[in-house]
């Protein structure tokens, strides 16, 4: 192991720390930003029970979804990029498809942030959770709200929320999402074959151009910038 | 000599004639050398033909002759393999049925052989059914086993039957399903609902025993082996673990299902997947079982996810 690694590692080992033992400080520390957005430490978190090195590459996995949605949203908005009627008819028909999903996903998590809610209030945890039996959550998954809500106030704003509402959002965004990547990866294929270059590469400079136009940079220098290649392939 | 191998064979041919119109009987004894030469040349030589007659005295009356000829073989002992009992697939019972024809020269001993290897034997004592032990079910691999049932006299005359074992493994039995997964993550606003599908596989391995004689019991019928679960999706792949049941089988067996050593199912990329193994031990048996697999948990990125198509089932025939 030479000394690059031998650093990479102690950074790695020193700053590796989960939600859990998080400071309200560390959750809300700037990761990374850009003009449609900012990543901040709680939304790419590892699970406590990681260790040092998993815990790091799980972040950085996190981070690297993070920065490409906001790059997709980006350069959706710059080519305005919109969904055929046929299309948007087909995701219409998912959306209503997964309605008793949507719905039964929707009692799942308003359960869970009541939970976590009543627990911020001062409710015992052991009653909380014999009340939660009958929606098939578990100690652990109630433990790891209890992490991401560690004040009465965010737990209250995300039980507050609709949760059908942003089912139906999701629902929406995944099948809308593939018709996006479809049209940027025929933007992409287009200028591969105007530049005579490969897809990789076409593909490698629409990203960094999305990520100059929208200002994204890396603040924690333990993070690197996400990969440019592969994001309209996946 | 030109001539490397001579075989001598000796043929008494017995041609037995009795006259319509006289109490006599006439035979004659043809003595001759066959001769396969190197070349595949045959020839024959007759050696000597000798002819007798034999004649009653006092007008008595010849026993009618047998069809074919004067030669009388001894009457065989009677056998049947008559039926395979696998209730108790560890002590498979052969039963097998057996007449001691000839009271000159009776049964004395019944046996039952596999491939050619005495497996199971005991004394006769008398016409009627003998159950005589195999091996366990389990313990045979793939392929055909021969059951040889044999009662044999004391001068070494036997009857038999036989019958045929069977194990086969086919292609595994599948199911699949896809999977609507929800899941919340955390955005600069809170956590906000995401979505995705993935697909859900299950590939049971089974063997079969069938035999070619009739069998009570039949729980050796099928028997479950493992079970190859798998998750195929687009990053982010969860992590999940997952479960099997067996119902219908002599013992029902639940058992977990956990990482293959190397994942066995590829898949082409941008597709991901994921593949674990469980096995219900040395097999669960039974005549017509099912599999019930369901997965445990679905974690992504660390959230336990809300989905549908997380159980699959397998019925053999």
């Amino acid at each position: 192991m030479n000394r690059r690694h031998m650093t990479l590692l102690t950074a790695i080992v020193g700053l590796a720390t989960t939600l859990a033992a998080a400071t309200p400080a560390d959750r809300e520390r700037l990761i990374a930003q850009s003009d449609n957005g900012k990543v901040v430490y709680r939304m790419i978190a590892c699970e406590a029970q990681m260790s040092a090195e998993d815990c790091h590459a799980a972040e950085l996995r996190r981070l690297g979804r993070h920065m490409q949605r906001l790059w997709v949203d980006a350069a959706v908005k710059k080519y305005a990029i919109e969904l055929t009627p046929a299309q948007e008819t087909f995701v219409d028909r998912q959306v209503a498809a997964q309605e008793s999903h949507v719905q039964k996903t929707a009692a799942h998590f308003q359960a869970l942030y009541a939970a976590v809610v009543a627990i911020r209030r001062g409710d015992e945890r052991d009653r909380v959770l014999s009340d939660l039996k009958q929606h098939d959550i578990a100690a652990a998954e109630l433990d790891r709200e209890l992490e991401h809500l560690p004040t009465l106030a965010e737990a209250e704003r995300a039980a507050a929320k609709d949760q059908v509402a942003d089912g139906r959002r999701a629902v929406r965004d995944y099948y809308a999402r593939q018709y996006r990547l479809d049209a940027l990866r025929e933007l992409v294929r287009k200028r591969a074959v105007a530049e005579t270059v490969s897809f990789a590469v076409a593909e490698e400079h629409f990203w960094s151009e999305i990520a100059r136009d929208t200002h994204t940079r890396i603040v924690d220098p333990t993070y690197t910038m996400p990969d440019r290649k592969g994001i309209l392939t996946q | 000599m030109k001539r490397y191998l001579r075989l001598l064979f000796v043929v008494l041919m017995l041609l037995a004639a009795t006259s319509a119109f006289a109490d006599c009987s006439y035979f004659t004894v043809v003595e001759w050398q066959v001769t396969y030469w190197w070349d595949g040349e045959i020839t024959y030589t007759i050696l000597s033909i000798t002819e007798y007659s034999y004649c009653t005295v006092g007008g008595d009356p010849l026993p009618p002759d047998p069809p074919g000829g004067g030669f009388v073989p001894p009457p065989m002992p009677g056998v049947s393999l008559s039926n395979v009992d696998t209730t108790d697939i560890y002590n498979p019972v052969v039963s097998i049925d057996v007449t001691s024809n000839d009271p000159s020269d009776p049964v004395t001993t019944v046996l039952l052989e596999l491939n050619g290897q005495t497996v199971d034997y005991g004394s006769f004592g008398g016409n009627g059914t003998y159950q005589m032990h195999l091996q366990s079910i389990p313990s045979f691999q793939d392929g055909s086993y021969t059951l040889n049932a044999k009662a044999c006299s004391g001068t070494g005359n036997c009857g038999q039957n036989s019958a045929t074992l069977t194990r086969f493994t086919p292609s595994p039995a599948t199911d699949g399903k896809d999977m609507n997964v929800a899941w919340h993550e955390e955005e600069e606003s809170g956590p906000v609902t995401r979505f995705a599908n993935y697909t859900h596989n299950l590939r049971q391995a089974y063997t079969t025993t069938t035999f070619s004689c009739p069998e009570t019991g039949q729980n050796s019928h099928v028997q479950t082996k493992e079970s190859l679960v798998t998750i195929a999706g687009n990053d982010p792949m969860p992590m999940w673990t997952a479960g099997a049941t067996t119902a219908g089988t002599i013992n029902d067996t639940v058992y977990g299902i956990y990482d293959a050593s190397e994942n066995p199912v590829n898949c082409t990329f941008p597709t991901l997947c994921d593949s674990k193994i469980g096995n219900p031990g040395g097999g669960s048996f039974g005549y017509a079982p099912s599999v019930h697999e369901g997965l445990w948990s679905f974690v992504v990125d660390g959230q336990n996810a809300s989905f549908t198509g997380g159980s699959l089932d397998v019925w053999f025939p």
